[in-house]
């Protein structure tokens, strides 16, 4: 047996318990007890996230645009889907903004007959609020005149966004367009996280050759151009939720699971999960007990900067003709339309840009907000 | 006298009921305005005319060479700068039209009894671009070369795929006869005699030679382009592989941006050709084209139904009716569906459909009919066959309209189905605006007629491959439920409108089948061309037995809308079958 002095057994021959006493005992310890309850993570998350004003407002729009989604389109009497192809392409009416010129209901009827203009068949008493523009086209007189529509159709209730090619109602098909889109964004969004962590995750947890395969395999899914993948689905399937999903999924995943990987790569190897599976846990714990909690604040981020990214590329497909099926609206699918129309019907377009301009925007100041939140390394950075 | 005069007096008054029946009866209703003023034709066009003609083409163009195009606007300008042996102009005092003998001496001679064998002389006065003069043997040499069973050109079926049927062109096409078995003869140095396998009249003949696939190539150059095993020929590729012999020439060619033709000095009719060029630019954005119109930079613009709601009373506003009827197929072979195989079920689809709303959501014309308002039935009076008493007395009242009807109808097909609710798959033509929303307006409309018994989902498909979906049905019973679709045919034979349902017709879009119609268009296909009342019988019989089986549920005829400048002075009084607005004959009154 060796001789060492800083042996246990060197120190139990060399000193007893009464060489000991406790030299503060009767002293009042200088540590004070913590008087507020202790800050976890996501609290300490949240109150740095509070102080971002920018992400704040993000996050009131989003919940107001959620909640326009959800509850708009049973705002008014019209159906999203009920047509009057009587009142096609009414301009927007708000009583309340008429006063100032927003929304009044009215609508420049370009080069008309002048002759007509008398004619109260046509031009109902009062429809007719200013005549401009007078030119003689092949000996006829024609002139711009700016009518009240809604007089000049005979119409007394407001569309307040106006009517679409079939007389729906816009409000009602922008908020459940709206609807459906955020149901597109945020399923595809679910399902490429779900797939993006466990493919990841192994990815990342075992490496070597399983690493290098699944990685392989995902540069491969990645090399397909997106819009030959949703043309396929389209080809086989048929336009639809299912296809749109699918074509957001296929490689949607790619991004999150990378990311989830190089978490994995970061942790791994980490004193608590040498602890963990020296105590013989399963790997699948260790993965998702011990190692993917360390990876909660970038995917979060990156959930939410995927969003916008998937209500965009709806509406991108959307505008390529590769969006939903008639008549279910999404914000691509009215934009897509709108486009044709535009210089005749500007509101067609006006209204879903501003709400996908919404989304975007607020998705992304939400997503900077949360990522900043979420990192300690950017404590006390302003 | 270089102008085919013995026609004219007919043609005369066949143009007067054409304006009058084309402005008046199907499209002028609604508060739509006259033509365009009619043209003061006074000093003579100079040799290279006055003012350049400015419009804008969706697509680039193809090519130069007659024998491969396909597109439209391809065909529009190659008509410019191709000669052809007849061609339509406007008719004497800007009305109506009428046929040149264009590079043809005189209209076509017959030399038997039953219209089947026929003599045409080329002029000896016509000249190329270049200056040399057009012979018989350019034109032997341009529809030898159509025909190529080596090149395989894009309009080999010039001379077999209409009703004017040489002898053996389908069989040298093939390959299984030599060119000198072809019914094509050259018997002096200028005269042609064609020998055909269907009889057709002398106006039937210079419809026929006035087309574009049987215009002329320039040979020398046609054969430099030759590849050595001779399967292709850069001919047409650009401005320098191809003569012009039409009323204009080319000039220049930037491909897939602007092309432009300038007149042609050496034209057989250049003393009635106006305009000092036509300049076309590509441009596919239509909302591009509108502002350029607007600014004065171009001269005619297609007008989109926003845009015709916008310009509707717009004295320069012209009409152009389409050719074909949209019509949903009905998918009468489905096992999975075998209710479709109801004649019940598919008259309930006809009777439920409102036509009128349907028009009015994508401005067409309601349409309760198979052949369209455009076929003339009587070349020499103008008779249209859609204002005949036989074809009136075939149309079901109130534009086929009866919702009690054909919910009488469905009742009773469901019940012997033994079905409560039904769902359908109705397939409309991706991108084509007009089209998704009259299936929009019935998917709704037919749901609630029927008090929500039948759901229709709607699936839009790419052009090209919803007509693959109609025509797979010898391989597939269930490839479709509904389908939109919609087929053009010869202007002046209604009977091509019929060819199409003929079950011995390949590649049909969609499935129909009935002895008694194939047996109807034998016999009118059989009989003596100028057995006009016969005939518009049989065809009127045809169509009603095609309407009564409901495998087709006609609902719209298109219409399309343009706005001309009014720098622009067309020189025939409106449009008009075959010539249209005649951009080619107008003049700019700058």
């Amino acid at each position: 047996m060796s001789s060492d002095k800083n042996s246990p057994d060197v120190y139990d021959e060399q000193y007893s318990a009464d060489d000991f006493e406790f030299i503060h005992a009767d002293d009042v310890l200088a540590d004070e007890d913590f008087k507020d309850p202790a800050v976890g993570y996501f609290q300490d998350a949240f109150n740095r996230f509070k102080e971002n004003r920018a992400s704040v407002a993000a996050s009131w729009i989003i919940l107001i645009i959620f909640f326009m989604a959800i509850f708009g389109p049973e705002m008014n009497d019209f159906g999203f889907n009920e047509q009057n192809p009587d009142l096609r392409n009414m301009p927007p009416r708000i009583e309340w903004l008429r006063p100032i010129g927003i929304a009044t209901g009215n609508r420049q009827l370009e080069r008309r007959r002048v002759e007509f203009f008398e004619d109260e068949e046509r031009y109902p008493a009062g429809s007719i609020i200013r005549v401009r523009n007078r030119l003689t086209v092949n000996n006829v007189e024609i002139a711009d005149v700016l009518v009240d529509y809604y007089a000049y159709r005979g119409v007394e209730h407001s569309f307040w966004f106006g009517t679409d090619y079939l007389g729906r109602d816009y409000w009602t098909r922008l908020w459940r367009g709206s609807r459906v889109s955020l149901a597109i964004a945020i399923i595809s969004v679910l399902t490429n996280l779900l797939i993006g962590i466990v493919y990841g995750a192994a990815a990342g947890y075992y490496g070597g050759t399983a690493d290098m395969i699944l990685m392989r395999i995902c540069e491969v899914i990645e090399a397909f151009p997106r819009v030959v993948i949703v043309t396929l689905f389209i080809l086989f399937f048929g336009t639809g939720l299912f296809s749109i999903i699918m074509s957001l999924v296929v490689s949607g995943w790619i991004g999150t699971a990378r990311l989830v990987r190089a978490q994995f790569y970061r942790f791994k190897l980490r004193e608590f999960v040498l602890a963990a599976r020296t105590m013989g846990v399963r790997d699948s714990v260790i993965m998702f007990r011990h190692i993917f909690p360390n990876s909660v604040g970038p995917i979060i981020t990156r959930t939410m900067f995927a969003v916008p990214l998937a209500i965009f590329t709806e509406s991108f497909l959307a505008y390529i003709g590769l969006g939903l099926q008639a008549p279910e609206p999404t914000i691509g699918v009215l934009l897509s339309d709108a486009q044709a129309v535009l210089l005749n019907y500007p509101y067609q377009s006006l209204f879903p840009a501003i709400v996908i301009s919404l989304l975007m925007i607020s998705f992304n100041l939400f997503a900077n907000g949360l990522r900043d939140a979420l990192d300690p390394t950017m404590r006390g950075v302003k | 006298m270089l102008l085919y005069i013995r026609k004219s007096a007919r043609i005369l008054a066949l143009s007067v009921l054409f304006g009058t029946l084309f402005l008046g009866h199907a499209w002028g209703g609604g508060g739509q305005e006259a033509a365009p003023a009619q043209a003061s034709v006074g000093d003579a066009p100079s040799e290279t005319g006055s003012g350049m003609l400015r419009l804008t083409v969706g697509r680039p163009l193809e090519t130069l060479n007659p024998h491969q195009q396909a597109a439209t606007d391809t065909a529009d300008f190659l008509n410019l700068i191709t000669g052809k042996l007849y061609r339509f102009a406007p008719g004497p005092g800007g009305v109506g039209f009428e046929i040149l003998s264009e590079l043809a001496a005189a209209p076509p001679v017959p030399v038997d009894d039953e219209g089947t064998v026929w003599r045409i002389t080329v002029r000896d006065d016509a000249l190329w671009a270049n200056g040399e003069p057009i012979t018989a043997e350019d034109f032997l040499y341009s529809w030898q070369m159509v025909m190529d069973p080596v090149l395989l050109n894009h309009r080999a079926n010039a001379f077999h795929g209409s009703q004017v049927q040489v002898v053996n062109a389908l069989e040298y096409v093939v390959g299984d006869v030599s060119w000198d078995d072809v019914g094509i003869d050259l018997i002096d140095d200028s005269t042609f005699e064609f020998t055909l396998i269907l009889p057709v009249t002398e106006f039937m003949l210079m419809n026929f030679f006035s087309n574009l696939s049987v215009s002329l190539v320039y040979p020398p150059l046609y054969e430099a382009g030759m590849n050595a095993d001779r399967s292709t020929t850069n001919y047409g590729t650009d401005v320098d592989r191809m003569v012009s012999s039409g009323p204009f020439m080319v000039d220049s060619w930037r491909q897939g941006s602007e092309y432009t033709a300038i007149k042609n000095p050496n034209y057989v009719f250049a003393d009635r050709i106006w305009l000092a060029g036509v300049n076309n630019r590509v441009i596919a954005e239509s909302g591009t084209v509108m502002q350029l119109f607007e600014r004065g930079e171009v001269d005619f613009v297609e007008l989109s139904d926003a845009d015709f709601q916008r310009f509707r009373e717009d004295p320069r506003i012209i009409e152009v009716p389409a050719r074909s009827v949209q019509r949903i197929v009905i998918n009468l072979l489905s096992t999975d569906k075998p209710i479709l195989q109801d004649v019940r079920f598919r008259q309930a689809l006809f009777f439920a459909t409102d036509r009128a709303t349907s028009a009015s959501v994508s401005s067409t014309i309601p349409a309760n009919y198979i052949i369209p308002t455009t076929h003339v039935m009587n070349v020499d009076d103008g008779t249209l066959y859609r204002n005949t008493p036989e074809a009136r007395a075939i149309l079901t009242p109130n534009l086929g309209y009866d919702p009690d009807l054909a919910r009488e109808l469905f009742d009773a097909a469901m019940a012997d189905a033994g079905l409560d609710t039904l769902s359908l798959q109705l397939a409309y033509h991706e991108g084509v605006e007009a089209r998704r929303a009259v299936s929009e307006y019935l998917q709704q409309h037919w749901n609630q007629v029927f008090g929500g018994r039948l759901q229709i989902s709607l699936q839009a498909v790419p052009s090209s491959q919803l007509a693959a979906r109609l025509r797979e049905y010898p391989n597939n019973n269930n490839a479709f439920d509904l389908g939109w679709t919609g087929t053009g045919h010869d202007d002046f034979n209604p009977v091509s409108a019929l060819a199409h349902y003929y079950s011995g017709t390949a590649r049909r879009k969609g499935p129909y089948f009935s002895d008694e119609y194939d047996s109807l268009y034998e016999t009118v296909l059989a009989m003596p061309i100028d057995d006009l009342q016969g005939r518009l019988e049989l065809i009127a019989e045809a169509e009603r037995v095609m309407l009564e089986d409901a495998s087709f549920v006609p609902v719209t005829q298109g219409l399309g809308f343009g706005l001309a400048s009014d720098r622009v002075e067309f020189m025939s009084d409106g449009w008009s079958i075959a010539l249209r607005y005649g951009w080619k004959w107008a003049r700019i009154v700058d």
